[in-house]
Protein backbone atom coordinates (compact mmCIF):
# COMPACT_ATOMS: atom_id res chain seq x y z
CA UNK A 1 0.00 0.00 0.00
CA UNK A 2 1.08 3.30 -1.21
CA UNK A 3 1.63 6.10 2.06
CA UNK A 4 -0.53 8.33 0.49
CA UNK A 5 -3.11 5.90 0.83
CA UNK A 6 -2.97 5.23 4.01
CA UNK A 7 -3.03 8.88 4.85
CA UNK A 8 -6.17 9.52 2.73
CA UNK A 9 -8.24 6.80 5.01
CA UNK A 10 -6.59 7.93 7.88
CA UNK A 11 -8.04 10.84 6.98
CA UNK A 12 -11.16 9.85 6.49
CA UNK A 13 -11.67 8.22 9.35
CA UNK A 14 -10.37 10.74 11.44
CA UNK A 15 -13.97 12.83 9.98
CA UNK A 16 -15.62 9.89 11.63
CA UNK A 17 -13.96 10.02 14.94
CA UNK A 18 -14.88 13.82 15.10
CA UNK A 19 -18.35 13.56 14.55
CA UNK A 20 -18.93 10.57 16.72
CA UNK A 21 -17.28 12.11 19.63
CA UNK A 22 -19.35 15.41 19.03
CA UNK A 23 -22.19 13.55 18.78
CA UNK A 24 -22.04 11.20 21.93
CA UNK A 25 -20.76 14.50 23.96
CA UNK A 26 -23.83 16.26 22.56
CA UNK A 27 -25.59 13.39 23.84
CA UNK A 28 -24.28 13.68 26.80
CA UNK A 29 -25.17 17.07 27.54
CA UNK A 30 -21.62 18.36 27.44
CA UNK A 31 -21.00 21.16 25.18
CA UNK A 32 -17.56 21.80 26.26
CA UNK A 33 -15.70 22.44 22.55
CA UNK A 34 -11.99 21.99 24.53
CA UNK A 35 -12.75 18.73 25.81
CA UNK A 36 -14.11 17.89 21.98
CA UNK A 37 -11.05 19.02 20.68
CA UNK A 38 -8.50 17.17 23.56
CA UNK A 39 -10.88 13.95 22.99
CA UNK A 40 -10.78 14.27 19.03
CA UNK A 41 -6.76 14.88 19.04
CA UNK A 42 -6.34 12.29 21.41
CA UNK A 43 -8.50 9.76 19.16
CA UNK A 44 -6.41 10.57 15.52
CA UNK A 45 -3.05 11.02 17.45
CA UNK A 46 -3.68 7.56 18.94
CA UNK A 47 -4.87 6.24 15.06
CA UNK A 48 -2.14 8.14 13.17
CA UNK A 49 0.55 6.18 15.46
CA UNK A 50 -1.21 3.03 15.72
CA UNK A 51 -1.31 2.81 12.21
CA UNK A 52 2.26 4.45 11.14
CA UNK A 53 3.74 2.22 14.11
CA UNK A 54 2.32 -1.34 12.34
CA UNK A 55 4.06 -0.24 8.52
CA UNK A 56 5.58 -3.44 7.63
CA UNK A 57 7.76 -2.45 5.16
CA UNK A 58 4.45 -2.65 3.67
CA UNK A 59 3.95 1.24 3.10
CA UNK A 60 5.72 2.29 -0.23
CA UNK A 61 7.22 5.90 -0.75
CA UNK A 62 5.13 8.14 -3.77
CA UNK A 63 7.51 8.06 -6.57
CA UNK A 64 7.53 11.79 -8.38
CA UNK A 65 5.87 10.13 -11.58
CA UNK A 66 3.34 9.28 -9.75
CA UNK A 67 3.29 12.17 -7.67
CA UNK A 68 3.23 14.02 -10.97
CA UNK A 69 -0.06 12.12 -12.19
CA UNK A 70 -1.22 13.00 -8.63
CA UNK A 71 -1.25 16.70 -9.50
CA UNK A 72 -2.65 16.78 -12.59
CA UNK A 73 -5.59 15.06 -11.43
CA UNK A 74 -6.36 17.44 -8.79
CA UNK A 75 -5.46 20.75 -10.89
CA UNK A 76 -7.87 18.92 -13.36
CA UNK A 77 -10.45 18.44 -10.88
CA UNK A 78 -9.91 22.07 -9.47
CA UNK A 79 -10.47 23.46 -12.93
CA UNK A 80 -13.62 22.26 -13.31
CA UNK A 81 -15.13 22.07 -9.67
CA UNK A 82 -14.44 26.11 -10.25
CA UNK A 83 -17.72 26.04 -12.44
CA UNK A 84 -20.25 24.46 -10.97
CA UNK A 85 -20.28 24.72 -7.23
CA UNK A 86 -22.74 26.55 -5.08
CA UNK A 87 -22.80 28.57 -2.73
CA UNK A 88 -25.39 26.63 -0.28
CA UNK A 89 -24.99 23.11 -1.99
CA UNK A 90 -27.78 21.35 -3.39
CA UNK A 91 -31.01 20.80 -1.95
CA UNK A 92 -30.51 17.74 -0.13
CA UNK A 93 -27.56 19.91 1.32
CA UNK A 94 -29.06 22.54 2.63
CA UNK A 95 -32.68 20.54 3.40
CA UNK A 96 -30.88 18.08 5.52
CA UNK A 97 -27.69 17.71 5.66
CA UNK A 98 -26.27 21.09 6.14
CA UNK A 99 -29.66 21.69 8.48
CA UNK A 100 -28.87 19.06 10.67
CA UNK A 101 -25.49 20.66 11.09
CA UNK A 102 -26.80 24.48 12.02
CA UNK A 103 -28.82 22.27 14.81
CA UNK A 104 -25.91 20.56 15.82
CA UNK A 105 -24.08 23.45 16.13
CA UNK A 106 -26.42 24.67 19.08
CA UNK A 107 -25.52 22.48 22.26
CA UNK A 108 -28.98 23.93 24.17
CA UNK A 109 -31.53 23.50 21.75
CA UNK A 110 -30.33 20.61 18.95
CA UNK A 111 -32.52 18.33 20.16
CA UNK A 112 -35.20 20.49 18.16
CA UNK A 113 -33.74 19.09 15.17
CA UNK A 114 -35.52 15.83 15.50
CA UNK A 115 -39.25 17.44 15.36
CA UNK A 116 -38.52 17.93 11.67
CA UNK A 117 -40.49 15.00 10.76
CA UNK A 118 -41.62 16.51 7.53
CA UNK A 119 -39.09 16.65 4.76
CA UNK A 120 -36.60 17.37 7.49
CA UNK A 121 -34.78 13.43 7.81
CA UNK A 122 -34.15 13.37 11.07
CA UNK A 123 -33.21 9.50 11.37
CA UNK A 124 -30.20 10.20 8.77
CA UNK A 125 -27.07 9.42 10.25
CA UNK A 126 -24.91 12.54 11.24
CA UNK A 127 -21.36 11.79 10.18
CA UNK A 128 -21.39 15.09 7.95
CA UNK A 129 -23.30 17.62 10.33
CA UNK A 130 -21.39 16.35 13.52
CA UNK A 131 -18.39 16.70 11.98
CA UNK A 132 -19.91 19.91 9.91
CA UNK A 133 -21.13 21.24 13.25
CA UNK A 134 -18.20 20.87 15.04
CA UNK A 135 -15.98 22.99 12.40
CA UNK A 136 -18.67 25.48 12.24
CA UNK A 137 -18.39 25.69 15.99
CA UNK A 138 -14.26 26.00 15.51
CA UNK A 139 -14.45 28.46 13.19
CA UNK A 140 -17.56 30.51 14.59
CA UNK A 141 -19.15 30.71 11.07
CA UNK A 142 -22.05 29.10 8.94
CA UNK A 143 -21.80 25.31 7.91
CA UNK A 144 -21.52 26.36 4.15
CA UNK A 145 -17.57 26.64 4.44
CA UNK A 146 -16.70 23.33 6.59
CA UNK A 147 -19.56 21.41 4.09
CA UNK A 148 -17.54 22.43 1.05
CA UNK A 149 -13.93 21.73 2.42
CA UNK A 150 -15.44 17.92 3.25
CA UNK A 151 -17.01 17.85 0.03
CA UNK A 152 -14.09 18.70 -2.19
CA UNK A 153 -11.72 16.09 0.48
CA UNK A 154 -13.63 13.18 -0.18
CA UNK A 155 -14.42 14.43 -4.09
CA UNK A 156 -10.75 14.78 -4.56
CA UNK A 157 -9.44 11.89 -2.80
CA UNK A 158 -11.85 9.24 -4.43
CA UNK A 159 -9.86 9.20 -8.26
CA UNK A 160 -6.17 9.92 -6.32
CA UNK A 161 -7.02 6.36 -4.48
CA UNK A 162 -8.37 4.52 -7.43
CA UNK A 163 -4.73 5.98 -9.03
CA UNK A 164 -2.73 5.20 -6.53
CA UNK A 165 -4.47 1.70 -5.49
CA UNK A 166 -4.12 0.48 -9.40
CA UNK A 167 -0.58 2.18 -9.68
CA UNK A 168 1.28 -0.70 -8.14
CA UNK A 169 -0.01 -3.17 -11.16
CA UNK A 170 -0.53 -0.70 -14.01
CA UNK A 171 0.25 2.74 -14.37
CA UNK A 172 -1.87 3.04 -17.74
CA UNK A 173 -4.87 1.17 -15.90
CA UNK A 174 -4.69 3.25 -12.91
CA UNK A 175 -4.31 6.40 -15.08
CA UNK A 176 -7.74 5.84 -17.00
CA UNK A 177 -9.69 4.38 -14.08
CA UNK A 178 -8.62 7.55 -12.06
CA UNK A 179 -9.02 9.98 -15.14
CA UNK A 180 -12.26 8.53 -16.30
CA UNK A 181 -14.27 9.81 -12.75
CA UNK A 182 -12.14 13.13 -12.15
CA UNK A 183 -13.31 14.01 -15.89
CA UNK A 184 -17.08 13.51 -15.01
CA UNK A 185 -18.87 16.84 -14.57
CA UNK A 186 -21.92 14.45 -12.51
CA UNK A 187 -19.98 13.05 -10.27
CA UNK A 188 -18.01 16.03 -9.55
CA UNK A 189 -21.02 17.99 -9.32
CA UNK A 190 -22.57 15.60 -6.66
CA UNK A 191 -19.30 15.83 -4.44
CA UNK A 192 -19.23 19.49 -4.55
CA UNK A 193 -23.48 19.72 -3.80
CA UNK A 194 -22.34 18.82 0.02
CA UNK A 195 -24.41 15.57 -0.49
CA UNK A 196 -23.33 12.44 1.45
CA UNK A 197 -23.34 10.24 -1.39
CA UNK A 198 -20.06 11.26 -2.34
CA UNK A 199 -18.54 10.43 1.42
CA UNK A 200 -20.25 6.82 1.54
CA UNK A 201 -18.34 6.36 -2.09
CA UNK A 202 -15.39 6.83 -0.48
CA UNK A 203 -15.95 4.66 2.12
CA UNK A 204 -17.35 2.22 0.41
CA UNK A 205 -13.99 2.40 -1.62
CA UNK A 206 -12.06 2.44 1.34
CA UNK A 207 -13.44 -1.35 2.42
CA UNK A 208 -12.59 -2.39 -0.63
CA UNK A 209 -8.77 -1.22 -1.05
CA UNK A 210 -8.42 -2.76 2.99
CA UNK A 211 -9.42 -6.17 1.94
CA UNK A 212 -7.45 -5.97 -1.10
CA UNK A 213 -4.46 -5.45 0.83
CA UNK A 214 -1.56 -7.99 1.18
CA UNK A 215 -2.88 -11.15 4.14
CA UNK A 216 0.94 -9.59 5.60
CA UNK A 217 -0.89 -6.77 6.33
CA UNK A 218 -2.60 -7.41 9.74
CA UNK A 219 -4.89 -4.24 10.34
CA UNK A 220 -6.49 -4.78 6.95
CA UNK A 221 -9.52 -6.10 8.72
CA UNK A 222 -9.28 -3.08 11.38
CA UNK A 223 -9.38 -0.36 7.82
CA UNK A 224 -12.06 -2.55 6.78
CA UNK A 225 -14.20 -2.38 9.76
CA UNK A 226 -13.39 0.96 10.20
CA UNK A 227 -14.31 2.10 6.80
CA UNK A 228 -17.43 0.02 6.84
CA UNK A 229 -18.20 1.63 10.21
CA UNK A 230 -17.79 5.28 8.40
CA UNK A 231 -20.36 3.60 5.94
CA UNK A 232 -23.08 2.90 8.49
CA UNK A 233 -22.43 6.42 9.91
CA UNK A 234 -22.56 8.24 6.88
CA UNK A 235 -26.03 7.09 5.16
CA UNK A 236 -28.73 4.69 5.79
CA UNK A 237 -27.86 3.03 2.91
CA UNK A 238 -24.23 2.60 4.04
CA UNK A 239 -26.26 -0.44 6.53
CA UNK A 240 -26.78 -2.07 3.15
CA UNK A 241 -23.15 -1.79 1.51
CA UNK A 242 -21.73 -2.99 4.97
CA UNK A 243 -23.85 -5.91 5.36
CA UNK A 244 -23.66 -6.76 1.46
CA UNK A 245 -20.05 -6.37 1.64
CA UNK A 246 -19.45 -8.51 4.89
CA UNK A 247 -21.80 -11.56 3.49
CA UNK A 248 -19.36 -11.64 0.79
CA UNK A 249 -16.09 -11.12 3.07
CA UNK A 250 -17.30 -13.01 6.12
CA UNK A 251 -15.46 -16.74 4.81
CA UNK A 252 -11.99 -14.80 4.60
CA UNK A 253 -12.54 -12.73 7.55
CA UNK A 254 -13.12 -15.91 9.81
CA UNK A 255 -10.27 -17.53 8.19
CA UNK A 256 -7.99 -15.31 8.82
CA UNK A 257 -9.64 -14.69 12.59
CA UNK A 258 -9.95 -11.24 11.28
CA UNK A 259 -13.36 -10.39 12.71
CA UNK A 260 -12.46 -9.25 16.39
CA UNK A 261 -9.95 -7.01 13.96
CA UNK A 262 -13.20 -5.91 11.85
CA UNK A 263 -15.70 -5.46 15.16
CA UNK A 264 -13.00 -3.27 16.78
CA UNK A 265 -13.00 -0.86 13.66
CA UNK A 266 -16.59 -0.44 13.46
CA UNK A 267 -17.43 -0.41 17.22
CA UNK A 268 -17.09 3.36 17.89
CA UNK A 269 -19.65 4.68 14.25
CA UNK A 270 -22.28 1.26 15.18
CA UNK A 271 -22.19 2.63 18.87
CA UNK A 272 -22.93 6.09 18.04
CA UNK A 273 -25.76 4.81 15.39
CA UNK A 274 -27.33 2.82 17.71
CA UNK A 275 -27.20 5.91 20.37
CA UNK A 276 -29.00 7.67 17.64
CA UNK A 277 -31.23 5.26 16.07
CA UNK A 278 -32.68 4.55 19.54
CA UNK A 279 -32.30 7.23 22.10
CA UNK A 280 -32.93 10.58 19.82
CA UNK A 281 -34.04 9.57 16.27
CA UNK A 282 -38.05 9.35 15.27
CA UNK A 283 -38.13 6.11 12.64
CA UNK A 284 -36.96 6.22 9.30
CA UNK A 285 -40.02 7.04 6.49
CA UNK A 286 -39.16 3.90 3.85
CA UNK A 287 -39.00 1.89 7.00
CA UNK A 288 -42.12 2.60 8.51
CA UNK A 289 -44.06 2.41 5.30
CA UNK A 290 -43.32 -1.02 4.90
CA UNK A 291 -46.79 -3.08 5.42
CA UNK A 292 -49.16 -5.34 4.04
CA UNK A 293 -49.08 -3.16 0.50
CA UNK A 294 -45.57 -4.21 0.36
CA UNK A 295 -46.13 -7.33 -0.31
CA UNK A 296 -48.50 -6.23 -3.95
CA UNK A 297 -45.62 -3.89 -4.22
CA UNK A 298 -43.21 -7.03 -4.74
CA UNK A 299 -45.83 -8.96 -7.14
CA UNK A 300 -46.06 -5.93 -9.25
CA UNK A 301 -43.96 -6.27 -12.82
CA UNK A 302 -44.69 -2.68 -13.51
CA UNK A 303 -42.97 -1.42 -10.46
CA UNK A 304 -39.93 -3.69 -12.21
CA UNK A 305 -40.22 -2.67 -15.33
CA UNK A 306 -40.23 1.15 -14.65
CA UNK A 307 -37.16 0.48 -11.89
CA UNK A 308 -35.16 -1.23 -14.86
CA UNK A 309 -35.84 1.34 -16.93
CA UNK A 310 -34.90 4.09 -15.19
CA UNK A 311 -31.39 2.39 -13.69
CA UNK A 312 -30.78 1.56 -17.42
CA UNK A 313 -30.58 5.05 -18.19
CA UNK A 314 -28.78 6.26 -15.63
CA UNK A 315 -26.16 3.44 -16.15
CA UNK A 316 -26.02 4.38 -19.80
CA UNK A 317 -25.78 8.07 -19.06
CA UNK A 318 -24.50 9.34 -16.35
CA UNK A 319 -22.64 6.55 -15.56
CA UNK A 320 -21.76 5.22 -18.67
CA UNK A 321 -18.00 4.52 -18.49
CA UNK A 322 -19.04 2.40 -15.37
CA UNK A 323 -21.39 0.00 -17.35
CA UNK A 324 -18.88 -0.17 -20.27
CA UNK A 325 -16.03 -1.57 -17.73
CA UNK A 326 -18.37 -3.80 -16.28
CA UNK A 327 -19.46 -5.17 -20.05
CA UNK A 328 -15.64 -5.69 -20.62
CA UNK A 329 -15.03 -7.77 -17.69
CA UNK A 330 -18.69 -9.25 -19.12
CA UNK A 331 -16.75 -10.25 -22.02
CA UNK A 332 -13.57 -11.23 -20.91
CA UNK A 333 -15.28 -14.18 -18.08
CA UNK A 334 -16.51 -15.55 -21.38
CA UNK A 335 -13.27 -15.47 -23.32
CA UNK A 336 -11.33 -16.38 -20.37
CA UNK A 337 -14.20 -19.29 -19.13
CA UNK A 338 -14.00 -17.65 -15.30
CA UNK A 339 -16.52 -16.84 -13.00
CA UNK A 340 -16.69 -12.96 -12.29
CA UNK A 341 -14.64 -12.38 -8.85
CA UNK A 342 -15.94 -12.11 -5.35
CA UNK A 343 -15.89 -8.36 -5.23
CA UNK A 344 -17.47 -7.59 -9.01
CA UNK A 345 -20.44 -10.19 -7.51
CA UNK A 346 -20.54 -8.34 -4.27
CA UNK A 347 -21.27 -5.09 -6.29
CA UNK A 348 -24.02 -6.84 -8.46
CA UNK A 349 -25.65 -7.79 -5.18
CA UNK A 350 -25.46 -4.05 -4.18
CA UNK A 351 -27.56 -2.58 -7.23
CA UNK A 352 -29.89 -5.75 -6.95
CA UNK A 353 -30.59 -4.53 -3.14
CA UNK A 354 -31.16 -1.19 -4.65
CA UNK A 355 -33.28 -2.33 -7.29
CA UNK A 356 -35.33 -4.04 -4.46
CA UNK A 357 -35.69 -0.63 -2.09
CA UNK A 358 -37.64 1.09 -5.13
CA UNK A 359 -39.44 -1.55 -5.99
CA UNK A 360 -40.69 -1.73 -2.06
CA UNK A 361 -40.53 1.79 -1.61
CA UNK A 362 -43.48 3.37 0.08
CA UNK A 363 -42.74 6.83 -1.92
CA UNK A 364 -44.48 7.81 -5.04
CA UNK A 365 -42.23 5.52 -7.60
CA UNK A 366 -41.33 7.99 -10.37
CA UNK A 367 -40.15 10.69 -7.48
CA UNK A 368 -38.42 8.64 -5.30
CA UNK A 369 -36.12 7.12 -8.64
CA UNK A 370 -36.15 10.53 -10.11
CA UNK A 371 -34.78 12.12 -7.30
CA UNK A 372 -32.06 9.81 -6.26
CA UNK A 373 -31.04 6.84 -7.66
CA UNK A 374 -28.62 8.27 -9.91
CA UNK A 375 -26.56 8.89 -6.49
CA UNK A 376 -27.75 5.47 -4.94
CA UNK A 377 -25.82 4.10 -8.33
CA UNK A 378 -22.84 6.25 -7.95
CA UNK A 379 -22.38 5.31 -4.25
CA UNK A 380 -20.93 2.17 -5.82
CA UNK A 381 -18.92 3.84 -8.84
CA UNK A 382 -15.78 4.23 -7.42
CA UNK A 383 -15.10 0.89 -5.60
CA UNK A 384 -17.09 -0.46 -9.14
CA UNK A 385 -13.85 1.31 -11.00
CA UNK A 386 -11.16 -0.46 -8.68
CA UNK A 387 -12.28 -3.63 -9.55
CA UNK A 388 -13.01 -3.28 -13.16
CA UNK A 389 -9.79 -2.32 -12.79
CA UNK A 390 -8.36 -5.05 -11.09
CA UNK A 391 -10.31 -7.14 -12.80
CA UNK A 392 -9.23 -6.23 -16.20
CA UNK A 393 -5.60 -6.55 -15.14
CA UNK A 394 -5.95 -9.52 -13.56
CA UNK A 395 -7.41 -11.55 -15.87
CA UNK A 396 -7.53 -9.61 -19.12
CA UNK A 397 -5.05 -9.52 -22.04
CA UNK A 398 -3.52 -6.18 -21.08
CA UNK A 399 -0.57 -7.46 -19.63
CA UNK A 400 1.51 -5.07 -21.91
CA UNK A 401 -0.43 -2.53 -19.53
CA UNK A 402 0.91 -3.59 -16.08
CA UNK A 403 4.42 -2.55 -17.59
CA UNK A 404 5.23 0.50 -14.79
CA UNK A 405 7.09 4.02 -15.66
CA UNK A 406 7.86 4.05 -12.27
CA UNK A 407 9.32 1.19 -11.96
CA UNK A 408 7.80 0.18 -8.85
CA UNK B 1 -35.29 39.00 12.42
CA UNK B 2 -33.31 36.42 14.62
CA UNK B 3 -32.57 38.62 17.76
CA UNK B 4 -36.59 38.85 17.92
CA UNK B 5 -36.42 35.22 18.10
CA UNK B 6 -34.55 32.70 20.52
CA UNK B 7 -33.09 30.16 19.63
CA UNK B 8 -35.10 27.43 21.85
CA UNK B 9 -38.56 29.21 20.57
CA UNK B 10 -41.01 27.45 18.24
CA UNK B 11 -42.25 29.16 14.96
CA UNK B 12 -44.85 28.78 12.64
CA UNK B 13 -44.38 29.74 8.79
CA UNK B 14 -47.62 30.74 6.57
CA UNK B 15 -46.53 31.18 2.93
CA UNK B 16 -48.24 31.70 -0.83
CA UNK B 17 -49.17 28.65 -2.71
CA UNK B 18 -47.69 25.03 -1.54
CA UNK B 19 -43.97 25.57 -2.98
CA UNK B 20 -42.29 23.44 0.19
CA UNK B 21 -39.08 25.72 -1.19
CA UNK B 22 -39.82 29.03 1.06
CA UNK B 23 -40.83 27.06 4.25
CA UNK B 24 -37.64 24.73 3.82
CA UNK B 25 -35.77 28.21 3.68
CA UNK B 26 -36.94 29.46 6.32
CA UNK B 27 -36.07 26.79 8.31
CA UNK B 28 -32.38 26.24 7.15
CA UNK B 29 -32.40 30.15 7.90
CA UNK B 30 -33.48 30.27 11.23
CA UNK B 31 -32.04 26.54 12.59
CA UNK B 32 -32.36 25.81 15.50
CA UNK B 33 -35.39 27.19 15.74
CA UNK B 34 -38.40 24.68 15.41
CA UNK B 35 -40.32 25.80 11.95
CA UNK B 36 -43.74 24.08 11.59
CA UNK B 37 -46.10 24.87 8.62
CA UNK B 38 -48.66 23.15 10.02
CA UNK B 39 -51.85 25.29 10.42
CA UNK B 40 -53.53 23.30 12.86
CA UNK B 41 -50.78 23.84 14.97
CA UNK B 42 -49.48 26.74 14.64
CA UNK B 43 -47.39 28.47 17.31
CA UNK B 44 -48.58 32.10 19.09
CA UNK B 45 -45.32 33.41 16.56
CA UNK B 46 -45.62 33.38 12.86
CA UNK B 47 -44.12 34.28 9.98
CA UNK B 48 -46.34 34.99 7.54
CA UNK B 49 -43.87 35.41 3.66
CA UNK B 50 -46.13 36.94 0.93
CA UNK B 51 -45.82 37.43 -2.58
CA UNK B 52 -44.58 40.61 -3.18
CA UNK B 53 -46.36 41.22 -6.98
CA UNK B 54 -49.51 39.64 -6.13
CA UNK B 55 -51.33 40.93 -2.26
CA UNK B 56 -52.59 38.49 -0.98
CA UNK B 57 -55.86 39.72 0.68
CA UNK B 58 -56.49 36.74 3.06
CA UNK B 59 -52.90 37.00 4.06
CA UNK B 60 -52.92 40.68 4.71
CA UNK B 61 -56.39 40.35 6.87
CA UNK B 62 -54.91 37.62 9.09
CA UNK B 63 -51.31 40.22 9.56
CA UNK B 64 -53.89 42.89 10.56
CA UNK B 65 -55.48 40.88 13.44
CA UNK B 66 -52.13 40.29 14.53
CA UNK B 67 -49.14 42.23 16.24
CA UNK B 68 -46.12 43.10 13.42
CA UNK B 69 -42.96 43.20 15.52
CA UNK B 70 -40.67 42.58 12.31
CA UNK B 71 -41.05 43.19 8.95
CA UNK B 72 -38.99 43.50 5.75
CA UNK B 73 -39.37 42.97 2.21
CA UNK B 74 -37.13 42.14 -0.63
CA UNK B 75 -37.75 42.20 -4.69
CA UNK B 76 -39.77 38.98 -4.01
CA UNK B 77 -41.69 38.59 -0.69
CA UNK B 78 -42.73 40.85 2.09
CA UNK B 79 -42.14 39.35 5.45
CA UNK B 80 -44.19 39.90 8.68
CA UNK B 81 -43.03 38.50 11.73
CA UNK B 82 -45.49 38.27 14.04
CA UNK B 83 -47.36 37.49 17.54
CA UNK B 84 -50.99 37.00 18.68
CA UNK B 85 -52.62 40.15 20.42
Amino acid sequence: MQRTTLYILITGFAVCIISCLYFLLLALGISSMLLALILTLAAVGGMVWFFIREKTGLLSEQSSFRMAITAFLLLNMMMRVDAITEKYGGWDAWAIWNLHARYLANPDHWQQLFLNVRYGHPDYPMLLPATIAYFSRVIGAGPELPAFILGIFFTFAIPVLLFMQQAQKSIIIATIVALVPAMDTFFLHQGVSMYADVPLAFFFLCAVIAVSLPVAYRLRFLLAGAALGCCIWTKNEGMILAGIFFLYHVRGIMKERGLLWLLMGAVMPILTLLILKVGFAPANDLVQGIGYHTLAQLTDTHRYIVVYSSFKKILSEQLSYMMSGIFICGILYLWRKVIPGKNMMMIWTCIIAYFMVYIMSSQDLEWHLATSADRLLLQLMPATMLIIAEEISDIGPFSFMRFNFAGQ
Amino acid sequence: MLPFISSGSRLGVVHPGADAGIYMQCRYLLAPVYITGDKEQMPDTVLYVGDFNGRDSAMMTQINNRRVLWQASDSIYHYYLTSIR
